[in-house]
């Protein structure tokens, strides 16, 4: 099917868009935007997007200690502990970082080595059912064990860092959250050996034995980074505002430059194909053509994510998952060539400050995507699912005005989750 | 000159009207032009060869004529399936055989020393996505890419041989040469289209022969909770567990298909697919009949779309001998 609706516009198209351009172009320059021009369809639109709509009851039935409070406390620990990395240096918190909106300023982040992608802002990152770029990880907590083992992020073992859970300071809270240690072998505390070539000596059970206490502190993690939600934005007001028809109020939230950016959103730029919903995003996979950045080949994301994702222990129908038979998105998987090159849609309500932006830190500012956005020239690698917008520079200045507006504070869920 | 211009000419048509045949492209390992794009055979296999500098020139293509030397992205994308599963390499050499544009193999047969003149290489590699590699070009001059793709179950070694040129000075004979590429591309282009229109490309013609035969049986249901279709052999209605539809939640279906006759259709078996035919794309996700709820009713898991728009949902409907396609315009 995927093939079937890769065929090429017909003749009449460019001019179709032609036409709704111009007509677009003299209907905004004949009439400004305010609160009370929007039809009932616009209205919903907009209302689609109010953070108010994300679901409180979310849940991640893989985890079981999602929501226990001394699990988020562990977690948030472990967030910011560097002794979890090979060299003692590196924290989660040091690419995604707190006071950039747990993401960081650099195209590529620097840990032990350099990523390989840039580093995504975490806030509202639970409610995705695919983590990376590339969605090579269905959960949140399973995601929070690669970068542990990732030789130029954490650079550590699994096996070290379940050893380090029996040592003081560790033990108690671990097992308060997930009850007693198994018991380990004495002499594996005392091994001198790199940690990878004591695991080749385990038996299956002791393998097990440490994937268990590995997939927990995952687990840990999660629950912490699951507390780390966006705030309320001016966006979300200027929604309150047109819920309870309170236009004059709603147009002291919005300038007429924002308002005309939003109708650009959910209109003719199509923005909300892609950036839909409340976290606008709609957490699924796409080719929009980006560049490889400087010494790199152009990166397939979504195709070989899908297969490290199939093949991985730690997925929703693995022997860690808490709820094997939860597993829809991974048993429904999209499969298929379309995948090439396809990378996840980012959330729009974490940009300002996390500049560059794209998989590679492609972009250094937010008009810079837009214009990426604006020409939709042809993929490196794959197609190019986007088309081009043909847009005015003051159009793109809107829309790049109305995406500020969706700028607010973290939202923070329980005391001391972000100190 | 004039005349090594002539035969440029010549040459450049004759690659034009390849790409016009197929069939006559099928036949030889090079390079051709179709719609734009660098098309290379290798033995009966297809890729396409493409080379970008994105740092210079963002995502202009290039096959025949690189522009500037430096860092360059090389591209091989598979067009049949099978390339995949062999292993590729890509040598570029610089081109010593004097033949320039029109290199063939034994010209590079004959080079003694391969080596020696090779500038890049990039060896076998078996990718199931798309070859790709990274060179930076140092020198100006003529080059070939000579692509290898080894078959070992048949031991049959597939070869493509493309000269290049990079840097090249001379703009006046390159401008010349380009509008006449231009002129004979859109010539091209327009044969391609009547042709295209009196036979019918295959995406096309299946998705006019979606839109004829399928439309008159479903016409536009907006927001329905129970959206119907029906045929010459099945009805369907077809009711989501989620309501009202909503986009990026995954959910089920239950689908209820009757005979014309209105009676329950058992042991059938169902497949869905579908796509945005504005947008270009399929589903996000492969949904698929896991359970027969019985007296006709079906259950889809796996249901799920990510953007507001126009859908159209293909249920294909097998029941004995009897196998009809029956579509769905969804509304979102």
């Amino acid at each position: 099917m995927a093939v079937l609706w890769n065929t090429h516009l017909t003749p009449q198209v460019p001019t179709l868009f032609l036409f709704a351009f111009i007509f677009s172009f003299m209907f905004l320059a004949g009439c400004g935007t305010s609160s009370q021009s929007w039809s009932p369809e616009e209205q919903r639109q907009i209302d689609s997007l109010w953070l108010g709509h994300l679901d409180s009851e979310h849940t991640d039935p893989t985890n079981q200690y999602s929501d226990q409070v001394e699990a988020q406390i562990f977690g948030q620990r472990l967030f910011f502990d560097p002794q979890l990395s090979g060299n003692g240096t590196i924290a989660c918190a040091t690419c995604h970082k707190l006071e950039q909106r747990f993401a960081d300023q650099a195209a590529f982040s620097h840990a032990i080595g350099q990523t390989e992608r840039n580093t995504p802002s975490l806030v509202g990152v639970a409610f995705s059912p695919w983590f990376y770029w590339d969605g090579r990880r269905d959960s949140l907590w399973s995601q929070a064990l690669e970068p542990i083992e990732n030789p130029a992020e954490q650079g550590n073992h699994r096996l070290a860092l379940a050893l380090l859970m029996y040592t003081e300071g560790y033990r108690d809270e671990y097992e308060r959250v997930f009850g007693h240690l198994p018991k380990m072998q004495s002499e594996l505390h005392h091994d001198r050996r790199p940690p990878n070539v004591v695991w080749g000596t385990l038996n299956l059970a002791q393998q097990d034995d440490v994937n268990r206490i590995f997939s927990n502190l995952g687990k840990a993690i999660a629950a912490y980074e699951r507390l780390l939600l966006p705030g309320m934005s001016r966006f979300d007001a200027y929604v309150e505002a047109l819920q309870k028809s309170h236009f004059s109020d709603a147009d002291k939230l919005l300038t007429q430059s924002e308002q005309k950016g939003l109708r650009l959103f959910i209109g003719e730029a199509g923005c909300t194909q892609c950036h839909n919903g409340p976290l606008l995003t709609n957490n699924s996979f796409h080719n929009t053509g980006l560049l490889s950045s400087p010494g790199k080949i152009p990166d397939v994301g979504r195709v070989r994510g899908l297969r490290k994702l199939l093949s991985d222990e730690f997925n929703c129908l693995g022997n860690y998952s808490d709820a094997p038979d939860s597993c829809a998105e991974l048993q429904f998987v999209q499969t298929g060539s379309a995948l090439l090159g396809a990378m996840k849609t980012p959330s729009l309500r974490n940009v300002v400050g996390t500049a560059p932006y794209g998989h590679a830190g492609q972009f250094p500012d937010l008009a810079s995507v837009l214009s990426h956005y604006n020409i939709a020239a042809n993929a490196m690698i794959g197609h190019n699912e986007a088309k081009p917008l043909n847009l005015s520079p003051w159009e793109i200045a809107q829309l790049e005005a109305f995406i500020l507006t969706l700028d607010a504070p973290l939202q923070v869920a329980f005391e001391g989750a972000v100190d | 000159m004039a005349i090594l211009n002539l035969v440029k000419i010549f040459g450049l048509m004759w690659f034009a009207c390849l790409g016009l045949s197929p069939a006559l492209s099928h036949a030889h390992g090079g390079v051709v032009l179709e719609d734009d794009l660098c098309l290379i055979n290798i033995g009966f296999y297809q890729a396409h060869f493409t080379l970008f500098q994105p740092q210079r020139s963002g995502h202009a293509q290039f096959c025949e004529d690189l522009p500037e030397l430096g860092e360059t992205v090389i591209v091989l994308e598979y067009l049949h399936d099978g390339l995949q599963d062999l292993p590729v390499d890509l040598r570029i050499i610089q081109n010593v055989t004097g033949m320039g544009q029109f290199t063939t193999r034994s010209d590079i047969n004959a080079i003694e020393d391969l080596e020696n003149v090779t500038v890049f290489y990039h060896p076998p590699t078996t990718d199931p996505d798309v070859f790709s590699a990274l060179h930076t070009f140092s020198e100006s001059g003529e080059y070939v890419g000579i692509v290898t793709a080894i078959d070992e179950a048949n031991g049959a070694e597939y070869w493509a041989v493309f000269p290049f040129e990079v840097n090249i000075e001379g703009f006046g004979d390159t401008a010349v040469i380009g509008l006449l590429l231009v002129a004979i591309a859109l010539l091209a282009t327009l044969v391609r289209w009547w042709t295209t229109q009196a036979q019918g490309s295959r995406a096309t013609l299946k998705l006019a022969v979606l839109v004829c035969t399928c439309l008159p049986f479903a016409s536009p249901q907006l927001r329905a909770e129970t959206v119907t279709a029906s045929g010459k052999f099945f009805q369907i209605s077809v009711t989501s567990a989620l309501q009202p539809m909503s986009i990026n939640r995954m959910h089920g279906w239950t689908v209820l298909v009757t005979d014309q006759k209105s009676r329950p259709v058992i042991d059938a078996s169902i497949q869905i697919t579908g796509g945005m035919p504005l947008h270009n794309h399929g589903l996000p996700s492969t949904p698929r009949m896991t359970q027969e709820l019985g007296v006709g009713q079906y259950l889809i898991e796996g249901m799920k779309f990510h953007m507001r728009g126009l859908w159209l949902i293909e249920v294909t409907i097998t029941h004995d001998e009897q196998r009809e396609v029956l579509t769905l315009n969804l509304e979102l």
